[in-house]
């Protein structure tokens, strides 16, 4: 029975899976952050609108690296997988998931606080985007590390 | 103890730090300062909304100043996540309310007109609970608080007697209600309450040649500063008292007041100082973009502007020199 359920097929799905889910889930509460302390500031101060959503935007890409790889290791898989195969496309999803839900998070909480900057000096836009890119890089490098793990 | 849970807080942050720009720095106090006169001064606060905006009379700026209160509250009621950390802030009103009230039945008067809106109960609300003397709604402190007034009014006919009851049990309330919080900030806040509050009456009391017996019943409990060191300091003179408190953060800040005290038989110059204190320490709220700290330093930048304020349109009213304004002023929190 469990021979039948643990195929490389079904463990490179689980890395697809890890890969958007966990990531996505950080991309989630990093721009749900972003966004409700945009909203208070805007609630104050409607013509700041543009600056905010490009701050509360940023945590989003997390989830969109997140579904690259997914996609990258969906578009691997095959009926003749061997279980070292999946085993290895299931551990190419983690670096983009895991990273991806912490620095998610932690950039949310950056531009949230990009966001409250900008409402005291609405001229400190780009240090503001600035301070967040710089936790994109992890990102793009736990991306970056996923993909090579696809081949 | 209540949860405090900081990312809940971030849309209340992000409102704050917006109305944070319009707090009054000390460029605008300096330009009502600076007016030729109240009226002009008074244009300053216009410009900056205050209270509801009906009020042309400088004249009524109390009426004004009672209404941005207000406004404040309300607008932090709506955004609490909590909605208890901001009950801790208004049950001050509701204590000011109920001494108001007693002292008003204890002299046979209808109850003034300068009760204040901002509490938990409106000012209508608590003056039937007086009155009718219901008090369900009322807080295990308040309740304790109102029967002890009684009981020593009743003995002592001393109207004092209820100032210092409903004061202390005002700072009881307030202090224990801080430290119900899971939140480290409002618990240190509540430590430095006491000891500022402390130390204020404590010097005041031993000018007044008080009795231990007098002291110790009003010194609150929790502080930094221990009982015992009121104490045994107790026995020595009050320099001695102001010297010993240098092992504490607040030994500078008394020894500076002292000597103020000193050259100008005022306390009032020691009061500020340890206002400031205060305030320098709510400041750190500055540097936390997530909780509970900006939200709570908002309402006490918005008290001190307001206590500013009242500070500047009095002393403009009654004509007193910029200078003398200025020195009164409070450490404002931009």
């Amino acid at each position: 029975m469990l021979e039948q359920i643990l195929t490389g097929q079904f463990l490179a799905y689980i890395g697809a899976a890890i890969a958007f889910l966990v990531a996505g889930l950080g991309s989630s509460k990093g721009v749900g952050l972003a966004g409700q302390t945009g909203a208070g500031v805007l609630s104050e101060d409607p013509s700041k609108f543009g600056s905010v959503m490009l701050l509360q935007a940023l945590p989003s890409t997390q989830a969109i690296y997140g579904f690259v790889i997914a996609f990258l290791i969906i578009g691997k898989i095959n009926d003749a997988m061997t279980l070292q195969e999946g085993l290895r496309l299931f551990a190419a999803g983690l670096p983009m998931g895991i990273v991806g839900l912490v620095s998610a998070i932690y950039q949310g909480k950056v531009a949230a606080s990009g966001i409250q900057m900008i409402a005291k000096h609405p001229e400190s836009v780009g240090s503001a985007i600035t301070l967040a890119l710089m936790v994109e890089m992890f990102a793009i490098l736990a991306l970056i590390v996923s993909i090579l793990m696809i081949g | 103890m209540t949860k405090i849970n900081r990312d809940d807080y971030a849309y209340a942050a992000g409102l704050i730090r917006a109305k944070e720009i319009r707090l009054l720095d000390s460029d605008r106090l300096n330009r009502m300062i600076e007016a030729p006169d109240a009226a002009e001064a008074f244009k300053v606060l216009t410009e900056a909304e205050y209270g509801y905006g009906n009020t042309e009379n400088f004249y009524s700026f109390e009426q004004v100043l009672a209404e941005e209160m207000k406004k404040t509250y309300d607008l932090l009621a709506e955004i609490a996540p909590v909605p208890e950390v901001v009950d801790a802030f208004k049950r001050k009103y509701d204590y000011f309310n109920i001494k108001v009230l007693l002292k008003a039945e204890f002299s046979g008067q209808e109850p003034p007109q300068i009760l204040m809106d901002t509490g938990v109960f409106g000012a209508e609300q608590i003056k039937r609970i007086i009155r009718e003397r219901d008090y369900n709604d009322l807080s295990p402190v308040m309740i304790q608080a109102i029967t002890d007034t009684y009981d020593a009014f009743s003995r002592m006919r001393d109207p004092q007697a209820v100032d210092l009851i409903i004061d202390k049990a005002s700072y009881d309330q307030f202090v224990n209600d801080l430290n119900e919080f899971d939140s480290p900030f409002l618990n240190e806040l509540a430590r430095i309450i006491i000891d500022i509050t402390n130390i204020k009456m404590y010097i005041r009391a031993r000018g007044l040649n008080k009795s231990w017996d007098f002291i110790g019943k009003l010194l609150l409990k929790g502080g930094e500063i221990s009982e015992e060191f009121y104490f045994t300091e107790f026995d020595k003179p009050i320099e001695a008292f102001v010297d010993d408190l240098r092992q504490t953060k607040y030994g500078d800040m008394v020894k500076r007041g002292w000597e103020m005290y000193i050259a100008k038989k005022n306390i009032s110059g020691l009061e500020k100082l340890l206002d400031d204190f205060l305030m320098r320490y709510i400041r750190r709220a500055k540097l936390i973009t997530m909780g509970v700290e900006p939200f709570i330093a908002y309402l006490f930048a918005k008290e001190t502007e307001i206590r500013n304020v009242r500070i500047i349109m009095t002393g403009k009213i009654n004509g007193l020199n910029d200078d003398l304004i200025r020195e009164r002023l409070r450490l404002g929190y931009v």
